[in-house]
């Protein structure tokens, strides 16, 4: 894509933007997809990073130095991300105003659990902290799919949404026979039900009367299938800044931007927990991790251990990641609007490193890692050229 | 791989530790950093741990009547990064440790250690039975040698490992090794053992020796020096390439150097041209180029490791281009 922007004398970035699709090109039938934030992720990515001025200066910057700088972007989409059945969950609504929400699936350290209590958060109007969450364990919870495909907060959260949108039904319907109105007609706020035509009328949850015989409420609430013909994807501008010396093909990441659209930001802080960890395994990619084989001899992997297959460090990740979420509820997708984050963050990241280097040096790299080895290599491959030509 | 069975003494006394190192295959354990890995990857067995972490008389580090440094060899790498007399008079060294391995390793890790520990080749640290664990094949010499040695490799191209002997080195540091018998001074340069002298073992240490410590001869006035390596991850990775230096100067001309790479060869590796090349010289471009281009006169590259040689130019370059008269 930056061959061919270039080739034309056009900013990658305009190159993009003249080519977003609605329909996915790539799927029988080329279905729409329920949402496309590419744009913006190219139009606000590019704004935040400051593109246009960065890439006018930098060239100019580079003059009689070993170091030189570079930018680069690139835009990616996931190829899945938008989850589907099955998830089932069972919500419990206690007397005492607590809930009880019982999940299959495991909680990796993305902050599903958190995401999950935000949801029944918002159908039940009950505090975060009232809700205890069991989750992953075989014993107590049912069947769920692996956390993977990016999948676990489009496939989970619309079946807690469902269960907890189960239980409302069954309180809402006790709370209107007390309060000799129809269901239809009350709400729920700050756990309290009261009447929309006449707010007067109302009943604390926990003083429901069938609610406090009954001891609780159960909602089951499972995962409706995808709309048909539908393509759901999330997508993701990426922006990088680095430095590489000419003389020994070292590369430094002196920042790093992602936007991305993962439809509704379901939590600001575990969505950049997410677009920060999905940058720095990208950057793996990009700079250091490399399975390596004795090819020629035994067949035998000879970098299978943690210091000879290099994930990175603290000190290969730059301190100056931003992340800006467009944050648009895809509403065609499911129903709490979110799409996949997580993988999604780690495709364009090698591209836009390996882009910036290429606008540092002039070395189009078309593989991976960017080490100094490699790097080394195609500036010798560089010098002779220019040397021969000269 | 799991540990396998070994006994563990902790004696008291140099002299004690010398009667344990004396019974059958039994090895010195500083920090361990490095012997326990090697221990669990099967690299190579003891029969006896002998730890040396009592002997307390290897902790200090201090300054001598005659203005020398003696750092003990159980100072870690981390006080190293960190130590005024070190700090002060020889930043190359204090550079040099902040190289090296990990925050946590840094810690635990000793220079004694880091001056005996084994190489990090991939085929002699996994299960190939290469010539320097006794075999008869080097598997680096038609294998993956993009991180094995351009310079002294004969028969076995590891490259020496430690970020911190090569600016001892370009200091013209000497250790002391003790023994059952008589305690030795020797140059650090002469420390290390080429493959064709020895291809099994890495330093003139004989079994039952201990390297007590690391003497830094004083510091002098105009005396300027540097350590820096190039690496593929920032930080707990060893260098591909690296360089020390230390420079005399005197009315602008360089009236000294030492020039000692990491990463280059089996040991550290001087590069006396280079050296000889830049004495007597004020530093412009056209002599730090002749300077760095015979660093790598004699380099054999294999298949996978070349580039290695620009990358030294380059780095050579760089950092002597620093004291640039400008
Ligand atoms: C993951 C990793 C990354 C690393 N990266 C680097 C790096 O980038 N640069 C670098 O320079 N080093 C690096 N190291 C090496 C590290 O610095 C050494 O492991 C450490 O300094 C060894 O010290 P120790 O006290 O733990 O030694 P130990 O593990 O206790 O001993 C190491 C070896 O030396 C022998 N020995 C120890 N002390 C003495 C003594 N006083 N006399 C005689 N023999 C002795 C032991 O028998 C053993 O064979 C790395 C190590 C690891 C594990």
């Amino acid at each position: 894509m930056d061959a061919l922007a270039e080739g034309i004398g056009m900013d990658p970035v305009e190159l993009r933007l003249k080519n977003i699709p609605a329909v996915s090109q790539a799927r029988t039938g080329n279905p729409p997809y329920t949402s496309t934030g590419f744009r913006q992720c190219l139009t606000d990515g590019a704004k935040s990073f400051g593109w246009r001025e960065v890439r006018s200066a930098i060239a100019s910057s580079n003059k009689d130095r070993n170091w030189r700088k570079g930018v680069g972007m690139a835009g990616g989409m996931w190829v899945v991300g938008g989850g589907g059945p099955p998830a089932t969950i069972i919500v419990k609504l206690f007397a005492d105003g607590s809930v009880s929400l019982n999940m299959g699936a495991s909680d990796i350290g993305t902050g599903t659990r958190t995401v999950m209590a935000l949801v029944v958060s918002e159908e039940l109007g009950v505090k975060p902290d009232l809700i205890d969450i069991d989750n992953a364990d075989t014993a107590t919870t049912q069947y769920a799919t692996p956390s993977g495909g990016s999948k676990t907060v489009p496939t989970e959260s619309p079946a807690v949404r469902a269960a907890a949108i189960h239980v409302k039904q069954q309180l809402l319907a006790m709370a209107a026979e007390e309060l000799k109105e129809k269901p239809a007609s009350l709400t729920m706020k700050g756990g309290t039900i009261l009447s929309l035509a006449d707010p007067s009328k109302k009943i604390k949850v926990t003083d429901v009367a069938g609610l406090k015989k009954q001891g609780l409420i159960v909602g089951i609430g499972y995962r409706g299938p995808n709309p048909a013909n539908r393509a759901i994807n999330p997508f993701a501008a990426q922006f990088c800044e680095v430095e590489v010396n000419i003389k020994t093909g070292e590369v430094r990441i002196l920042r790093f931007l992602s936007a991305n659209d993962s439809g509704r930001v379901m939590n600001r802080l575990t969505f950049d927990s997410q677009v920060i960890g999905g940058i720095t395994m990208g950057i793996g990619l990009a700079m250091t991790e490399a399975r390596i084989l004795d090819r020629n001899q035994t067949g035998k992997i000879v970098s299978g251990n943690w210091h000879d297959y290099k994930i990175p460090t603290a000190m290969d990740v730059p301190a100056d990641i931003v992340s800006v979420p467009i944050d648009s509820p895809d509403n065609e997708a499911n129903t709490t609007g979110a799409k996949g984050l997580g993988e999604p963050v780690t495709i364009p990241t090698a591209a836009a490193v390996a882009n910036a280097v290429y606008n540092a040096t002039g070395l189009r790299l078309t593989s991976t890692p960017i080490s100094p080895l490699v790097l080394r290599r195609a500036l010798a491959a560089m010098e002779k050229g220019t040397s021969k030509q000269g | 791989m799991t540990m396998p069975n070994f006994s563990y003494v902790r004696p008291k006394s140099l002299k004690e530790t010398f009667s344990h190192l004396s019974a059958g295959n039994a090895r010195i354990h500083a920090g361990g950093t490095d012997l326990l890995g090697c221990l669990r990857d099967g690299v190579f067995t003891a029969e006896k741990v002998v730890s040396i972490s009592q002997l307390d008389e290897l902790k200090r580090v201090e300054r001598l009547k005659d203005g020398s440094i003696r750092i003990g060899a159980l100072a870690t790498v981390a006080e190293l990064t960190n130590h005024e007399l070190v700090k002060e008079g020889y930043p190359a060294l204090a550079q040099a440790a902040l190289e090296v391995a990990s925050p946590q390793l840094r810690n635990q890790g000793t220079i004694g250690g880091n001056l005996c520990q084994k190489p990090r080749c991939w085929y002699y640290r996994g299960e190939f039975h290469c010539t320097r664990k006794g075999g008869t094949r080097c598997f680096a010499m038609a294998g993956e040698n993009q991180y094995h040695c351009i310079l002294g490799g004969r028969g076995c191209y590891i490259v020496h490992p430690s970020d911190i002997a090569p600016a001892l080195v370009a200091y013209g540091a000497s250790v002391e090794i003790a023994g059952a018998g008589e305690t030795r001074k020797i140059p650090v340069e002469k420390l290390f053992v080429l493959p064709e002298q020895g291809i099994t073992k890495e330093t003139i240490l004989e079994p039952g020796e201990v390297l007590t410590a690391v003497l830094l001869p004083p510091a002098e006035e105009g005396f300027h020096s540097s350590y820096r390596k190039v690496r593929a991850r920032g930080s707990w990775d060893f260098a591909l390439a690296g360089v020390a230096l230390a420079l005399h100067f005197h009315e602008g001309r360089v009236a000294g150097a030492r020039i000692v790479l990491s990463g280059a060869a089996p040991i550290p590796w001087r590069c006396p041209d280079s050296e000889k090349i830049i004495t007597g010289q004020s530093l412009d471009d056209d002599i730090i180029a002749r300077a760095a281009a015979a660093a790598m006169r004699q380099a054999r590259p294999m298949q996978h490791n070349e580039y290695k040689i620009e990358l030294f130019k380059g780095l050579i370059a760089e950092e002597l281009a620093a004291y640039k008269r400008s």
